[in-house]
């Protein structure tokens, strides 16, 4: 990982399981800008950063700093059942630093979210 | 635990019947794209929709998995494979992680096996459908040398595929599924041989040596 911001930014956009389209559209960041923070390029500014995070339902504080415990925006709302566990089954993926792990896994989410319309219709005839 | 070969090479045969696969090489992704629960795309593709660069998401997942690699996603109880594989390799390393990961998919490994047992599972997995054994002893009835040339030019494996299939343990296939796979590859087998022999070199080699072929154009 280049920066910190970076691994909490695949972190929100993974648990938010959303692509980095929908998060432009949603924060109304450029595309390219969200790119670049994702890709360890640049750090968003305080007002980019302020709009990702709500985008993304977590804390700004947390997104900017990290100092913050990581939390959503309505603390009284209950966590929804957890209905699904998304897996990677690649080689010496356990081996790999934490962090790098949760990227990875990050990035795993955010394709099963963006293409569950597809698993949807076609789910009934499973191997 | 010990990796479960004899199912692996099983459902390889039977994955050959079932999707009616009668000639080499064997597209695993033919195949994985008619599997109404998995999603294959490529590391560009993964970049792309992520706004990553490609160089970045290869190294996210680590170096052993530049040819391709599987997820799973269960909802509710039910299972989503993506399957991610690098499009720029050239097509017989290409073909030979998707056919991995077929086997992955198939064997439907779901992360609770320890991890070299669902590889050794996979792998073999890989090797009984993209070298049919059946497919070989076809070879072996029409009296031709089994050379790496000759199973190169009929499956679209070769040198590390090859190696590897060796080391595979040996199995046992019901021989039923054996004919099936034998009857399925017998025309394409047939159809090969012919068109050797009308191809035959003045030496009588079956198949071209490349190396001949150079040395004709040595200054």
């Amino acid at each position: 990982m280049k920066n910190e911001f970076q691994y909490r930014l695949l972190k929100a956009i993974g648990a938010k399981q959303i692509s980095a389209a929908e998060l432009s559209r949603m924060s109304g960041v450029n595309k390219v800008a969200i790119s670049n923070y994702i890709n360890g390029v640049y750090i968003p500014k305080q007002d980019k950063c302020y709009a990702l995070a709500i985008a993304l339902d977590v804390d700004p504080g947390w997104l900017m700093t990290g100092d913050e415990p990581r939390k959503t925006r309505n603390e009284n709302a209950e966590d929804p059942p957890k209905t699904e566990e998304a897996r990677i089954l690649a080689k010496g993926i356990d081996k790999l630093p934490q962090e790098q792990r949760e990227q990875a896994l990050s990035v795993i989410k955010a394709m099963f979210a963006k293409y569950s319309n597809y698993f949807e219709k076609e789910n009934d005839d499973e191997p | 635990m010990n990796p479960d070969f004899q199912r692996a090479a099983t459902l390889a045969a039977e994955t050959l019947i079932k999707y009616r696969i009668d000639s080499a090489p064997v597209s695993p992704l033919h195949i994985l794209k008619k599997i109404p629960n998995v999603l294959v795309v490529s590391y560009e593709e993964l970049s792309h929709e992520m706004g990553m660069d490609r160089k970045c998401v290869m190294d996210t997942f680590g170096e052993k998995n530049q040819d391709a690699f599987t997820s799973i996603n269960m909802v509710n109880g039910k299972s989503q494979y993506l399957v991610t594989y690098n499009q720029k390799l050239s097509v017989n390393l290409a073909q030979r992680g998707l056919a991995r990961e077929l086997g992955h998919i198939l064997l439907q490994h779901d992360g609770t096996k320890p991890e070299k047992v669902r590889n050794d599972e996979a792998r073999c997995f890989a090797h009984h459908i993209l070298v049919p054994r059946a497919m070989i002893h076809n070879i072996k009835a029409t009296g031709i040398r089994l050379t790496t040339e000759v199973l190169g030019n009929l499956t679209g494996c070769y040198d590390l595929c090859l190696t590897c299939m060796r080391r595979q343990p040996p199995v046992h296939i019901d021989p039923e599924l054996n004919r099936q796979v034998r009857d399925l590859f017998m025309p394409y087998i047939m159809n090969f041989f012919e068109f050797q022999k009308y191809a035959r070199h003045k030496d009588g080699s079956a198949l071209a040596d490349f190396g001949n072929y150079l040395e004709g154009y040595e200054e």
